[in-house]
This record gives C-alpha cells, sequence and structure tokens, in this order.
C-alpha cells in the first residue's frame, strides 16, 4: 500500500458507502473494481473500525445463508457530514496538484 | 465453510492477536471482534490459505495497527510496576543460587539443609537474645517502680515490695561473693607473654651432674636429634653492665658465672688440669630452693 493511499483511504472507504451498504470484504471488492488494487485487506478492515469508533458508521448484522452472519456498514449523518468534508478538500487539493504537475500525459 | 477453512482462520486470527500483543486487551478484542467474520468471506471469495492471499499474520497485523490506530480512546495506562517484586525477584534467584554454591562446601547438596541441621543452636540463641529483652524490660520496670513507689503505695503492696527486694539483695550478695571468690582465685599464668610455653622465660640452662657439679658445654638434643634452643645466647655481667654475645655452638650455660647453686670449690669448675673428685661430699651445697637467687659468684667458673 502506498504513501498516497493510505492518506485517502478513509476517504475512500466512505465514498464506497455512499450508494451501498456493505460489509468488509464486500467493500474491499469494491475499491479494487474501482481501479484501487493495491489496497490491503487489513487496511480496509482497520479503517472501517476506526470510522465506526469515530462515529461515522452504523453497523447492522445480517444472517447469511451459506456462511456467517455478515456485519454490514453504513453511512451515518456525521459519516456523510465527513464524506463531504474530505471530498471538498480532496477535490481542492487534486486540481492543485494537476496544475502543479501539468496536463495529463505531459509530464 | 468447512472445517480445515474454520482452522486456517482461527490460526490466522491468534497469530495476528500475537503479533498485537502489546496493545492493552481490551482495545485489541474490540479491533479484532469482526475479524473471523471477515476472513471467512475472504476464504469463501478463492482458493488458497489466508497466508497465500492476505500476506503473513504479522504484515496484516501491522497494517491493521496503522490503519485502525488505536481504537477506543487512549491506550490503558501500562501497569505499574511492582517495584518491591523487581526488587524481590532477583535478589531471591541469586539466594537460591547462593545456596546450591555454598551447599557443597559443606558437603551438602544446599547450604539450607545444613543450616537446618543448625537450628538448634539458634534455638539457643534466641532464649538468650529473648532474656536480654526481658532483662531490658525488667530494668525499666524497676525504674518505673522506683519512681512510682516514692509517691506512696497502699501497706501491702509496699511490704510485698520490700519483701521482693530482699530477695533480691539476697541472691545479689550470693552472686557477688561467688563472683569475687573467682576473681580472688583466678590463674593469671596462662596471660603471661608466650601462652603456654612453661620456658617462654628461660634465659639460660644450667645443668648439673649427679654429684651436684655444674657441667660446661652442655648440650641438649630432642628423641629426634634435633637440638633444643632455650634461653638467650647472651650474657650480661652484673659486674660492669656489659652483656656478651655467647656462640650457640659453646653449649650450655651461656653464662657459667650466674649459675643459680654454688658447689664446693674443688667441684665447681671441672677444669681439665683438676682432677675430679672421687667421692661426692655431702657437704656439698646443692639445696634446690624454690626461688633461686640468680647471683653471680665470682669463686665459680672463669673470671674474666
Amino acid at each position: 500500500m502506498t504513501q498516497l493511499l493510505k492518506g485517502v483511504l478513509d476517504l475512500a472507504v466512505l465514498a464506497a458507502l455512499r450508494e451501498e451498504d456493505g460489509y468488509g470484504y464486500d467493500i474491499l471488492r469494491r475499491l479494487r473494481a474501482a481501479g484501487l488494487e493495491d489496497v490491503g485487506d487489513a487496511s480496509v478492515y482497520g479503517t472501517l473500525r476506526r470510522l465506526f469508533n469515530a462515529g461515522c458508521l452504523n453497523t447492522y448484522v445480517v444472517p447469511s445463508v451459506e456462511g456467517p452472519h455478515r456485519k454490514y456498514y453504513a453511512l451515518n449523518a456525521a459519516g456523510r457530514a465527513e464524506l463531504q468534508r474530505s471530498g471538498k478538500i480532496w477535490h481542492g487539493f487534486a486540481s492543485t496538484m494537476d496544475d502543479l504537475v501539468g496536463g495529463r500525459g505531459t509530464a | 465453510v468447512n472445517t480445515a477453512a474454520q482452522d486456517d482462520i482461527t490460526r490466522y486470527v491468534e497469530a495476528v492477536r500475537a503479533a498485537l500483543a502489546d496493545l492493552p486487551e481490551a482495545t485489541r478484542d474490540e479491533l479484532l471482534e469482526d475479524l473471523p467474520e471477515h476472513l471467512a468471506e475472504v476464504k469463501a471469495d478463492g482458493a488458497g490459505s489466508l497466508t497465500e492471499r492476505l500476506g503473513t499474520p504479522v504484515a496484516y497485523a501491522s497494517e491493521l495497527r496503522t490503519t485502525a490506530g488505536f481504537v477506543g480512546g487512549f491506550p490503558d495506562p501500562p501497569p505499574r510496576p511492582d517495584r518491591w517484586a523487581e526488587f524481590r525477584d532477583p535478589a531471591l534467584r541469586q539466594l537460591h543460587q547462593l545456596d546450591s554454591k555454598v551447599g557443597p562446601l559443606f558437603g551438602y547438596a544446599r547450604a539450607s539443609e545444613f543450616l537446618v541441621l543448625l537450628r538448634p543452636a539458634w534455638w539457643v540463641l534466641r532464649g538468650y537474645l529473648a532474656a536480654m529483652v526481658l532483662l531490658l524490660g525488667g530494668v525499666l520496670g524497676s525504674i518505673w517502680l522506683g519512681r512510682r513507689s516514692s509517691r506512696g503505695l497502699k501497706e501491702w503492696p509496699r511490704y510485698a515490695l520490700y519483701a521482693g527486694s530482699v530477695v533480691l539483695v539476697l541472691v545479689a550478695i550470693g552472686g557477688f561473693l561467688n563472683a569475687d571468690s573467682d576473681a580472688r582465685g583466678a590463674d593469671y599464668s596462662d596471660v603471661n607473654y608466650g601462652g603456654g610455653d612453661p620456658y617462654g622465660r628461660v634465659q639460660d640452662v644450667f645443668v648439673y651432674d649427679q654429684n651436684g657439679r655444674l657441667v660446661p658445654g652442655a648440650r641438649l638434643f630432642d628423641q629426634d636429634g634435633q637440638p633444643i634452643r632455650l634461653g638467650i645466647p647472651s650474657c650480661y655481667s652484673d659486674v660492669d653492665g656489659d652483656s656478651t654475645d655467647a656462640p650457640r655452638n659453646q653449649g650450655y650455660p651461656y653464662c657459667p658465672s650466674s649459675a643459680p647453686f654454688q658447689t664446693a670449690p674443688n667441684a665447681a669448675a671441672p677444669t681439665p688440669s683438676e682432677s675430679v673428685a672421687p667421692t661426692p661430699t655431702p657437704t656439698t651445697t646443692v639445696t634446690p630452693s624454690p626461688a633461686p637467687s640468680v647471683r653471680p659468684s665470682p669463686s665459680a667458673g672463669p673470671s674474666r
């Protein structure tokens, strides 16, 4: 996991839960499907635990037919506010970096 | 989820838990509470052991640590170190080592086995020490009683006190008499310089033959043929206050002029030219006295 990814992992996990609730491994698959292939399983699990403890997430348990029950994570109001705040910071930061680094393919 | 997969999960979780052993237990339990279920999803999604899929448990724990932080607030303060145990445990260990090391010197596996044998001596010493404490208590009690009785007691306690005092004084007089006679009868000879050697104060040796004549140049030997060396090979003359060294090989006496017993003139100085008296004269003045006076005799021995 790169240092860059580590810094935005909170935002990535919050964003993965924006449209739909999910359990740990489900969220990992979403992040990888979105292109963050380097993200580690432990990083997602640890980040979910921390966001939950910070009060950004709610959890509920869904029994599963084929295996153990699944703990689903859902954004709560604080989580959505955090996603919005962090998203704004990210957009500002990303455009600054785009300007700094230059147009695509010209670097 | 089959049993083998469950075992793999359990093993992995325990390994991660061990790698996080430095975290407070509550924090660690909270952090890992959902991990078995989470890993079950990982396991169900593909083939291969968890270590092949996720890396080593140690690496997993390290990643968890950096992303999860210390969940559940501040970590518990580390347990206060037990200072007494810190001091006691190494001391006990050292004592144990010393016990096994010193033991063989007495012919025992452990010194403590030998010390157990000495316990009766300790019991005696303990009784003695207890008696000393009682003695101090008695002295203090007596002083207290003395100060108190001056303020006046009722009649019969006062008589009891007097009677006890009289008994104690009688016992004390008996003890003092014993101690006094012991002191008078003490033998001081054993405190003399030279310890137990009765020949320590011998300065010269005079050998007399059966006729009471002084034997000059006598030599003394013990049963092994070793020469017996007594006295000081030096002669101090009362006449001129001078001292001359007598050679060791001259034999005894060093100072013939200091002979304690005077013999008859014909027998006193057996010079080679003089013939030995054929019959011992009964008048020979060999009279051993308990306190011989050492007095130089001008008639005996060669005069200088």
